[in-house]
């Protein structure tokens, strides 16, 4: 319980908190993008199965990004589907994950580092739903296993970026999920949509509930409005309900973004 | 540059290694094989109260023999054995071995639609899942559906053929020795015959790892669909192959005024089966629901009763006679 407490009054530090510890500054114009490249998937769903499946995406996304006066806006979308495998194993998998990022940052070291090297801070919150679908592909009938969640995580996320020469950026996040509000069948085999009443699950918290993200990202201008970024983003995502589900993901992508004016 | 790759390798070092966080799938021996075929049925097998089986006690019985099996050949057997103890049609290994089956008709062979033939012509298929035809010196139509597991496409026909036969003062729907297949295409065919909605199957679905824990009965409905539907007499013709989604559809079709079940009682397999894996590759089988009719009975083992009992194994090889269709015809003549 401690450590959900800590986890809530950081959350209320960073995003309310430091409001107050800068001025105001002038508001940049706002860049929309769109990203795409690839994305592994590395999925283990006990409820399901003991298989580890992994196999491959090219995600797509569109990125959405605002800065204001005490911080940064960050929306980022993507969908990705991709057909796993597992070894000697033959069921398929095909997962459909789609993600919608709102994240909050706010710079914790501007007046100490005038404006290069920056530390913000502040909250990511994860949106993801994601579905399963194994495939036995068996000569006597039975229902394939179907499943899927939806979880809406606060995550805490710092970056560290650095400004360097010809307004090229270099910049590196981490972010902690210390709880979720995880929908997801908990147990019962439903098979297919029409039945997808199993129980909210509720609030997930630390214990049950982990998510660790990590990106390194470099931009470079190419022109006055148009910035290239290349990221490489991590992901481990778990969480229990009776059976314990994890997931990994790593992506490296590309994205071009253009400034709505000068 | 040098800077930007350094940085981007540290991350992938750093954060590049989460196969350590996940754990090893478990060993293909025959001893983890088994271990996980017992522990998929413990957690998901849905009738061990239902049929009083013992798991627990099976399971001290069946392990030392899969400790003792020498090549894969003995494992499955060891399986397949263990899964007979559970007497459940839906409950199948499937192996390079062979495939357990527990025999639901309890040794009988019933003929199923194979006599009918003689009685019927101008016999027209809908796709490889249904037939129909017009029973010889009657006005009484025939639709033979062999499985519910058949392509949709087939199904989605049902308004075709009533159409082709809607001349007919009555309709044989013949069931027999249909295996089963998918509730959404026995519930096609029902809802052409509906005269409201109504009421027909209960099912309540494993919730936890115990043996009683399920959810709420959850109720299923069958509806009037399709550009009209079928008023005149009709009778359903079942036999002991009768299986899982067929009974789901007898079960909906014994709801309606216009229709009369004749023939034997039906297999008993209620249970909605779901595909596991083992580490060895083999995939396996079990019940995962448990059904019932809207006053909670279930059937799972038992069958169902038809309103007319007419059993249809043939007394001797060379009786082509069909009885229970020459009952059916009574029926329709009589109403």
């Amino acid at each position: 319980m401690i450590k959900q407490i800590l986890a809530v009054l950081l959350l209320c530090f960073l995003s309310f908190g430091s409001m107050y510890a800068q001025g105001s500054s002038p508001s940049m114009p706002a860049r929309l993008g769109v990203s795409t490249g690839f994305r592994s998937f590395l999925i283990r769903d006990e409820l399901e199965s003991f298989r580890n499946f992994s196999g491959g995406a090219v995600p797509v996304g569109v990125t959405w990004e605002k800065e204001k006066g005490f911080g940064e806006w960050h929306l980022e979308a993507a969908v990705a589907m991709s057909r796993l495998a597992a070894d000697n194993s033959r069921l398929k998998l095909k997962t459909f994950v789609s993600n919608m990022d709102v994240q909050y940052l706010t710079n914790l070291s501007r007046s100490k580092t005038g404006g290069r090297l920056a530390v913000h801070g502040g909250i990511n919150l994860v949106n993801q739903a994601s579905s399963r679908t194994y495939a036995f592909n068996s000569t006597i009938g039975g229902q394939d296993p179907f499943t899927g969640e939806f979880f809406s995580s606060p995550e805490l996320i710092v970056k560290l970026g650095n400004t360097l020469k010809k307004g090229r950026r270099l910049e590196w996040s981490i972010a902690w999920g210390p709880m979720a509000y995880l929908i997801s069948r908990d147990y019962h085999p439903i098979r297919g949509f029409q039945k997808f009443r199993d129980v909210p699950k509720g609030m997930v918290f630390a214990n049950d509930f982990v998510d660790f993200y990590s990106k390194v990202g470099y931009s470079t201008p190419l022109t006055d409005k148009v910035t290239l970024s290349t990221a490489y983003k991590w992901r481990y995502l778990r969480y229990e309900r009776n059976y314990p589900f994890q997931m990994a993901n790593h992506e490296l992508c590309v994205s071009i973004s253009w400034a709505s004016q000068k | 540059m040098k800077k930007t790759i350094s940085f981007i390798l540290a991350g992938v070092i750093l954060f590049g290694c989460e196969r350590a966080f996940f754990e090893d799938e478990p060993e293909d021996t025959y001893v983890s094989n088994f271990e996980v075929f017992w522990s998929e049925f413990d957690r998901n097998y849905s009738f061990f109260e239902l049929k009083n089986i013992d798991w627990d006690s099976l399971y001290h019985v069946y392990r030392p023999l899969a400790e003792l099996a020498v090549n894969d050949g003995q494992f499955f057997q060891v399986l397949a054995k263990l899964s007979l103890e559970l007497k459940d049609g839906h409950v199948n290994v499937i192996s390079p071995y062979g495939v357990s089956t527990y025999d639901f008709a309890d040794g009988e062979r019933p003929v199923g639609a194979q006599n009918a033939k003689s009685y019927l012509f101008n016999v027209k298929r809908a796709g490889n899942s249904i037939e129909y035809a017009e029973v010889l010196r009657q006005n009484v139509g025939y639709i033979h559906i062999k499985t519910f597991g058949g392509d949709i496409e087939d199904y989605e026909k049902i308004d075709d053929i009533l159409e082709a036969l809607k001349k007919e003062d009555g309709l044989i729907v013949d069931v027999r020795s249909n295996g089963g297949g998918s509730t959404t295409k026995s519930q096609t065919i029902a809802s052409r015959f509906a005269d409201k909605e109504r009421l027909y199957l209960k099912v309540k679905y494993k919730n936890g790892p115990g043996h009683g824990d399920f959810t709420d009965w959850d109720e299923r409905t069958v509806s009037p669909e399709g550009p009209s539907q079928y008023n005149k007499p009709v009778v359903v013709l079942t036999d002991k192959k009768t299986f899982s989604a067929s009974e789901e559809f007898v079960l909906a079709m014994r709801l309606f005024p216009q229709v009369t079940i004749v023939g034997d009682t039906t297999g008993g397999g209620s249970g909605n089966p779901i595909l596991r894996e083992l580490p060895n590759g083999w995939v396996f089988r079990l019940s995962s629901w448990i059904a019932a009719d809207p006053d909670n009975n279930t059937y799972e083992g038992i069958g169902l009763v038809p309103d007319i009992l007419v059993t249809t194994v043939p007394q001797n090889s060379l009786d082509n006679t069909d009885y229970a269709l020459l009952e059916a015809l009574r029926v329709l003549d009589s109403q």
